[in-house]
């Protein structure tokens, strides 16, 4: 009865409202799960207000032993630290700047949140590691006191550095341009042979030669080689997204406000914007 | 009315009676909840490749990333599977005698009906989609303009398997039974819960896994439709990324000339 008096009082509800109420609910409960936060790393991080990071010992001009000059890397996780509003904690690891494959570093979750000091975003270092997006890049490159064409016939100083840049291809490369480089021991002795007329150009790793053409004002160029280039970023734990986006929205926020560009000018770290013998520089792969 | 229009209208049907059917809009709804809140969660933590201790899952994605194109292949096989129960209702209660003796060619009339099909379980090939943000994947409009063309492919195939189904079982229970004895299986195999690390030679994968399993993964059409939007949103191919798209295009005309033969006989 109460029935029938309701259909006599009220119009029929057009079925269309019902269609579109359970699109509403539905896109209801998938808009919920879409803002839900997806871990808890970054909650962590905000209850202790430390983060932690793991860097090399030494992997100039990234991370230095000089207080005033503490390197690239330290400076910019100081300044997302900051960013974050909590404090940075650098946990050192000599292996990180030896070898590529992140395996060998013996790194775990327990020691840092972050790695960084020149994690190269090779395959095997993202199939271990996330990553933020990169803002240096590094391979081979060339520094000399004038612009070359190529490396043929000229004095040249090697200076390997600490990373796992493949050396075999790189001397593959040199020997078939007839080229006999002369080893050394440091980036300084490098720089010094270049300074003194000893050398006519040096080879080591770009970030290192981008130093030293910062500090002279030099050109530099990426030796082509195998055209092995790798974006450089900071490594995170797989799976640890709402850190992953608080970290890349700092860093976009020091990139915006000028922070990224004045370490780039504080530790000389020059661009490159070619190869050796001509032709623009490519985009950085992975290979 | 025309041809387009009759088209049209088979569509329009199969589309409205589809948004009315709840039960299918909470299993849309709930099933990609459940694999990537449950699933992709729950099992996240075990693929992630811890860098110093037992390596599992040595490949640049999350274990969400990687099941989460695999989620809106499970979305659109259930809908578009299930859509072709229609055609049991449509006999049942009269309704297709009446489309096959109107002037409708049946070509049409069997494609407005596959098309209906085919955009529901797109529509909830998207409802997976709109989560992505969570899972952490991102993709350009590019990405998503193709990845909906393999879903509609994959779609479209799968709505025409259906339709040969739904003529060779008679009843709603058979069908439903059958379907999910079909559907089950053939997502398992395909390679969606678990990689055939395509670092691995096959010498080597057959050390990994037994070989009739490693047989069915690659024999599964389904394999390379996940293959294929893997391809699109994460960027992860196990399998040469031309196959996919050109074996979904194969099913999708495969199975409509299938389904248009059993319908030119019905």
């Amino acid at each position: 009865m109460t029935g029938a008096r309701e259909q006599k009082g009220k119009k029929p509800r057009p079925r269309w409202v019902g269609d579109i109420g359970t699109l509403i609910v539905i896109f209801g409960l998938l808009g919920a799960v879409y803002l839900l936060p997806s871990d808890s790393a970054l909650s962590e991080l905000e209850r202790s207000g430390r983060l932690s990071v793991c860097m090399p010992d030494l992997y100039p001009p990234l991370v230095t032993k000089d207080p005033e000059r503490p390197g690239f890397d330290r400076e910019l996780l100081a300044a997302v630290a900051q960013q974050l509003g909590v404090t940075l904690a650098v946990v050192p690891n000599s292996s990180m700047a030896n070898d590529f494959n992140p395996r060998s570093w013996r790194v775990t979750r327990a020691q840092c949140q972050l790695l960084a000091g020149g994690i190269a975003l090779t395959r095997p270092v993202l199939s271990y590691l996330d990553a933020t997006e990169p803002y240096l890049s590094t391979g081979w490159a060339a520094v000399s006191p004038t612009p070359l064409d190529s490396l043929e016939g000229k004095k040249v100083g090697f200076y390997a550095g600490l990373t796992g840049l493949d050396r075999v291809a790189l001397s593959r490369y040199l020997r078939a341009a007839g080229i006999r480089p002369r080893i050394v021991a440091s980036a300084a002795d490098l720089s010094a042979g270049l300074l003194s007329g000893e050398f006519d150009a040096g080879v080591t790793e770009a970030l290192t030669a981008r130093q030293i053409a910062g500090e002279q004002d030099w050109p530099v160029a990426w030796v082509d080689g195998n055209g092995e280039r790798y974006p450089i970023g900071i490594g995170l734990w797989k799976g640890d997204l709402t850190l992953k986006r608080r970290i890349a929205s700092a860093l976009q926020a020091l990139e915006a406000d000028g922070t990224i560009a004045r370490l780039k000018e504080k530790y000389d770290i020059a661009d490159i914007k070619g190869v050796l013998g001509g032709g623009p520089e490519s985009a950085p792969v992975l290979n | 009315m025309g041809l387009l229009g009759g088209i049209y209208a088979i569509w329009l049907r199969e589309v409205k009676r589809a948004l009315r059917d709840r039960g299918q809009l909470i299993g849309g709804v709930s099933r990609p909840l459940m694999w990537v809140l449950i699933m992709g969660i729950g099992l996240n933590p075990y693929f992630r490749g811890e860098v110093f201790g037992e390596v599992r899952f040595a490949i640049p994605y999350t274990y969400i990333q990687f099941i989460f194109p695999a989620i809106v292949v499970l979305n659109i096989m259930y809908t578009s599977v299930q859509s072709a129960v229609s055609v049991i209702w449509d006999r049942e209660f009269g309704f297709l005698r009446e489309v096959l003796v109107s002037p409708l060619p049946r070509w049409a009339a069997l494609l407005g009906k596959i098309l209906g099909g085919t955009t529901i379980a797109v529509f909830h090939g998207c409802l997976v989609l709109v989560l992505a943000r969570f899972a952490d994947v991102n993709f350009t409009f590019e990405q998503l303009a193709r990845g909906l063309v393999l879903m509609f492919l994959l779609a479209f195939g799968l709505t025409a398997f259906g339709v040969v189904i739904a003529n060779r079982i008679r009843s709603f229970e058979g069908f439903g039974v059958f379907s999910n004895a079909v559907i089950l299986p053939l997502y398992f195999t395909s390679s969606s819960v678990f990689p055939l690390d395509p670092a691995l030679t096959r010498a080597q994968t057959l050390v990994v896994y037994p070989q009739w399993l490693v047989t069915l993964v690659e024999w599964n059409p389904i394999t390379y439709a996940v293959d294929a939007l893997r391809g699109n949103f994460i960027r992860f191919n196990q399998f040469d990324p031309n196959v996919g798209p050109l074996l979904l295009l194969a099913m999708a005309i495969g199975f409509f000339a299938w389904a248009l033969y059993d319908f030119q006989k019905a």
